[in-house]
C-alpha cells in the first residue's frame, strides 16, 4: 500500500457527482479538482433561494471560497448580490446565530467576513455592510467584555464572552477586526491598532503561560488545546498586516515547536497525556478526542511555518512526515481511529459515523502529507477562511486523475512520497508550480512554473524577488526628501491588482483590488529636486520607491488622495540584495 | 442584404482562434532534435557527440527521454557546451545511460492562450503573469466599408497578438508562432472572399522586468451581398 493508492481508494469512496449541499465537501472538492464554478453557483443559488439567515451564511461561505479559489463569473456575482441584500443585519454586522429568540453576530460562526469586501467591490448594500461601523461595533463588544467576544448584538447591546478562550473568542475576535481593517486600511486603521495593541497584547498577558505555549483559557483552564492548529494562521495574518512585524512574535514560534515538534509524536498536541494519538487531540490533559479538521489545520499551519523554523524543528517536522512510519500511515492507522479501512472513509472524530465530508478533509490532509520539505518548502498564503478552516487558495490543486499537483513553493528541494519510492525535485525560484507525475507517482515527468506568488497576500515571510536587506538604505533614501520642497508621501495605500474569472462579454479577466498600507516614497514630477540621486529621473508623472514587491497595474494612493498607477517596476539591487523597488507612476485623472 | 454571419465576424473569428493549434508539431521555426545518449551522462547531464550545434544553442529547450529509466520524463536544459557535446538539465530521477533515446523540443505542450475582444482596462501583462497565460489574441472592432450596391462590404478586422517571455521560449518566438497560426486560421475562415492579412504594427514594450511583445494584423476580405 502506498500513499497514492490510499488517496485513490478514498477518492473512489466519495460520490463526487453530487455535492449534497455540503459546502465543506465543495471547499475541499475544489482543491481535489472535483468541483468548479457551476457547482459553486448552484450551491449559492440553492442557499439564497432558501433565504434563511443560516442559508445566507452558507451562501456567503461558498461565494467567498469560490473567489479564493479563483472561481468567479457573472452568475456568481448575481448570487453574491443576493446574499448581500438578503442577509439580516444587526446594525452593521450580519446575524449568523440565534439563541433564545435573539439574533447575534457570532465570532466563530460567521464565515462571512469576506462579504464586506464584496459589498465594497460591487458597491452593493454598502450602507449595511459598512466595515467602518462594523469594526467599531465589534470593538465595543470587546471593550465591554474586557477580552474577545463569542457573540454580540449591537442593537440590543447584548454581549457574550463565553469562556474567554485563546482562540475561539480572542483570536477569532481579533481576526474579525483584522478582516475589517483589510477591507479599508485607510479608514479602518484603528481596527488593526486595537487588534494588535489590545487583543494580541491581552493574549500574551493572559493566555501565554510564560514559558512555551498559549493556554486554552489562560489560568482558568491551562494546557494545550486543539485550536493551536489554527491560532498561528490568524496571528501570522496579523503580523503580515502589520508590516511583517509583531511584538511577542517569538511566543508564537515557541508555541508551535512545543505543541507539535519538540517531542515528535509525543508532543502535547499529538497526545492525550502520555497516550499517542498520531493526530490532533482535543485537549492534552483533559479531553481524549481526535480531531480530523484540526489535523488538517495542523499540517497546513506546519507547512506554512516550516521556512521560519530552526533546523532542529524542521528535522522534527520532516521526521513526522517521513519517519520509519510516516504521518499518513499513522493517520489511517487504528490508533488515530479516524479512518475506516473497509469503506476507505474518514470521520470527524474518533467515534461516530464516517462521512464524505470528512473524507474530503482527510484526502486534503493526505495530499499535504505527501510533501516533505527539505531546503525548499510550501509558501502558503495565510488565510483563516472561517472557524477551524485554514484555507488553501488556488495555488493548490491535487488532480489525481491527471496525476497533476499544483503547489506554491519556497525555492529549494522538496521530497514527494506519494509512490512506492520517493522523488525529490529542486525548485530554482519561488513561485507556483505544476508537477506531472508518472503513473506510479515515483517520477516527476514534468515541472512547470505557472506563476509568481502574489505579494499582496499574507505569508509567514514577505514575498520578494530578492533577498531583502535591512531597511537602512531605504530609510537613507527617504531621509533625503525630508525638508525639501514637495515632501513625498510615505504612508501609502496600495491597491494590489488581482484578476478574477473571465468577463462574460470580452473574455478578459475581471479586475479587482486588495488594499494594504505600505511604506513608499512618491516623488511627483513637479517636485523633482536634488534629493533624487543621479540616475533617477521622473519619466512619467511620478517616481515611486518602496521595499514592498509591487506589480505593474497596482494603484498607489498617497496622503493627499492622489491615485497613481504603477507602469513599471525595477528592483534596485546590488548583487542579489534588494534595496528597494523603483516604480514609474502615472497619475490617474480622477482622485478617489 | 448580406449574410447574417457578417454581423458576427468577431464571434466566428473568436471561435476559430479558440481552436488554434500552437503545439510544436506546427512549429515552423524550430525543428528540435533527437538523439541517443553516449556514455558519461548523469541525472543532470547528457552527453551526445551528435550534438554539434553552437555553444548554448539548446539553452532553454526541453529534453525528454523516450527509453531507459527516465522514459517519459522531461526536463529543462540549462546549459549546452558544444566543445564537449554536453547538455546540463534539471535533474532526472535516474542517471542517463548509454543508448537512452531522447528528443529536444522547445515547447512540448499546447501553448496556454486566450482569445478576447478589445483590450482590458488594466495592465495587460498581469494576464500573463497572474493567469498563467502564454499568449493572447485580441480581436478589435471590425471596420466595414460599403462596396457598390448589391456587391457587399469590405471588412477589416484588427487582430493583435500579445506575448511575454516564458521559460523555454521567448516572447518573440511565441509571437512568430502565433502569427503563422493566425494566417492559417484566416485562410481557413469560411465566410466571404479570400482573406489576406496585413501587418500594421510590431512592438516590444519594455516594462522594467517584463517585455510585452505585440503584433497587430488586419484581416481584410469582402463580404458579399446575398
Amino acid at each position: 500500500m502506498t500513499l497514492i493508492s490510499t488517496i485513490a481508494d478514498s477518492i473512489a469512496a466519495v460520490t463526487w457527482t453530487t455535492a449534497d449541499h455540503d459546502y465543506y465537501k465543495i471547499l475541499w472538492g475544489c482543491v481535489l479538482n472535483k468541483y468548479g464554478l457551476a457547482d459553486c453557483v448552484a450551491e449559492a443559488k440553492y442557499r439564497n433561494d432558501l433565504a434563511t439567515y443560516t442559508d445566507y451564511v452558507a451562501a456567503g461561505f461558498i461565494e467567498a471560497q469560490a473567489q479564493m479559489r479563483g472561481i468567479y463569473g457573472s452568475a456568481l456575482t448575481v448570487e453574491i448580490r443576493r446574499t448581500l441584500v438578503g442577509m439580516t443585519m444587526l446594525y452593521h454586522v450580519p446575524k449568523n446565530y440565534e439563541t433564545g429568540g435573539v439574533g447575534y453576530f457570532h465570532a466563530y460562526r460567521y464565515g462571512i467576513q469576506n462579504l464586506y469586501g464584496f459589498a465594497k467591490t460591487l458597491n452593493c448594500n454598502v450602507a449595511s455592510w459598512d466595515s467602518g461601523f462594523a469594526w467599531q461595533e465589534a470593538k465595543q463588544a470587546c471593550v465591554d467584555l474586557g477580552h474577545g467576544f463569542a457573540r454580540f448584538n449591537p442593537v440590543t447591546g447584548t454581549e457574550e464572552g463565553a469562556s474567554n478562550r485563546f482562540y475561539d473568542e480572542n483570536a477569532e475576535s481579533l481576526h474579525f477586526l483584522l478582516r475589517l481593517y483589510l477591507v479599508d486600511p485607510v479608514n479602518n486603521a484603528e481596527a488593526l491598532t486595537y487588534a494588535r495593541d489590545t487583543l494580541w497584547t491581552y493574549l500574551n498577558s493572559y493566555h501565554w503561560n510564560g514559558t512555551d505555549h498559549y493556554d486554552y483559557q489562560g489560568p482558568a483552564w491551562t494546557g494545550y488545546e486543539c485550536e493551536g492548529s489554527f491560532f498561528p494562521i490568524i496571528i501570522g495574518e496579523l503580523r503580515a498586516a502589520n508590516g511583517y512585524s509583531l511584538t511577542d512574535w517569538d511566543h508564537l514560534l515557541i508555541d508551535i515547536k512545543a505543541r507539535f515538534l519538540n517531542g515528535g509524536w509525543d508532543s502535547p498536541q499529538w497526545t492525550f497525556g502520555v497516550t499517542r494519538c498520531y493526530c490532533v487531540n482535543h485537549h492534552h490533559d483533559s479531553t481524549h478526542q481526535h480531531r480530523n479538521a484540526g489535523t488538517l489545520g495542523a499540517w497546513i499551519m506546519l507547512h506554512a511555518y516550516y521556512q521560519l523554523l530552526d533546523a532542529a524543528s524542521q528535522t522534527a517536522m520532516t521526521t513526522l512526515l517521513d519517519g520509519a512510519t510516516k504521518a499518513w500511515e499513522y493517520l489511517i492507522g487504528a490508533t488515530a481511529a479516524l479512518y475506516d479501512g473497509a469503506s476507505k472513509m474518514f470521520r470527524a472524530v474518533n467515534s461516530g459515523a464516517y462521512s464524505e465530508q470528512h473524507t474530503a478533509y482527510g484526502l486534503v490532509t493526505l495530499f499535504l502529507m505527501g510533501i516533505v520539505p527539505q531546503t525548499g518548502s510550501l509558501y502558503i498564503p495565510l488565510k483563516e477562511f472561517m472557524y477551524e478552516v485554514a484555507c488553501l487558495n488556488d495555488y493548490f490543486l491535487f488532480d489525481y486523475t491527471n496525476r497533476k499537483v499544483r503547489i506554491p513553493v519556497k525555492a529549494g528541494s522538496i521530497k514527494f512520497i506519494y509512490g512506492a519510492s520517493s522523488v525529490t525535485y529542486t525548485f530554482l525560484s519561488d513561485g507556483v508550480y505544476e508537477l506531472n507525475f508518472n503513473a506510479a507517482w515515483t517520477f516527476i515527468d514534468k515541472v512547470k512554473k505557472v506563476g509568481n506568488l502574489d505579494s499582496s497576500l499574507a505569508y509567514v515571510e514577505e514575498v520578494t524577488e530578492y533577498p531583502k536587506t535591512d531597511d537602512s538604505q531605504f530609510k537613507s533614501l527617504v531621509s533625503r526628501f525630508h525638508g525639501t520642497r514637495g515632501r513625498p508621501s510615505l504612508s501609502v495605500t496600495r491597491h494590489a491588482l488581482y484578476l478574477e474569472g473571465p468577463d462574460a462579454v470580452t473574455d478578459w479577466y475581471i479586475k479587482a483590488y486588495r488594499e494594504s498600507m505600505i511604506d513608499a516614497v512618491i516623488v511627483p514630477k513637479t517636485s523633482q529636486n536634488l534629493a533624487l540621486n543621479a540616475g533617477y529621473f521622473v519619466s512619467l508623472d511620478a517616481l515611486g520607491f518602496t521595499q514592498t514587491l509591487c506589480r505593474t497595474g497596482d494603484l498607489l494612493v498617497d496622503g493627499a488622495g492622489r491615485r497613481w498607477e504603477i507602469k513599471t517596476v525595477v528592483p534596485a539591487t546590488i548583487g542579489d540584495t534588494l534595496y528597494f523597488y523603483q516604480c514609474d507612476l502615472k497619475e490617474l485623472p480622477l482622485n478617489g | 442584404m448580406v449574410d447574417d454571419a457578417r454581423y458576427n465576424t468577431k464571434v466566428y473569428l473568436k471561435a476559430y482562434l479558440n481552436n488554434a493549434n500552437l503545439t510544436e508539431d506546427n512549429d515552423i521555426y524550430y525543428s528540435g532534435a533527437a538523439g541517443t545518449a553516449d556514455a558519461g551522462g548523469s541525472n543532470t547531464t547528457t552527453i551526445d557527440t551528435e550534438r554539434t550545434e553552437a555553444m548554448d544553442y539548446w539553452n532553454g529547450y526541453y529534453i525528454k527521454y523516450g527509453s531507459g529509466p527516465n522514459a517519459g520524463c522531461e526536463r529543462l536544459i540549462t546549459d549546452f557546451d558544444s566543445a564537449i557535446d554536453k547538455l546540463w538539465h534539471d535533474a532526472f530521477p535516474y542517471a542517463v545511460a548509454t543508448g537512452d533515446t531522447y528528443v529536444i523540443s522547445k515547447i512540448s505542450t499546447q501553448v496556454s492562450f486566450i482569445v478576447a475582444y478589445g483590450n482590458p482596462d488594466y495592465a495587460l501583462e498581469r494576464v500573463f503573469i497572474d493567469k498563467v497565460v502564454d499568449l493572447a489574441f485580441s480581436i478589435g472592432t471590425p471596420d466595414t466599408e460599403g462596396l457598390p450596391v448589391g456587391i457587399g462590404y469590405l471588412e477589416k478586422v484588427p487582430i493583435t497578438i500579445w506575448t511575454i517571455d516564458k521559460t523555454g521560449i521567448t516572447g518573440t518566438e511565441l509571437r512568430w508562432k502565433a502569427e503563422a497560426e493566425l494566417r492559417r486560421v484566416c485562410e481557413a475562415y469560411p465566410l466571404g472572399s479570400l482573406r489576406d492579412t496585413e501587418k500594421i504594427s510590431d512592438n516590444e514594450k519594455n516594462l522594467g522586468s517584463t517585455i510585452l511583445y505585440s503584433v497587430t494584423h488586419v484581416m481584410r476580405y469582402k463580404r458579399y451581398a446575398i
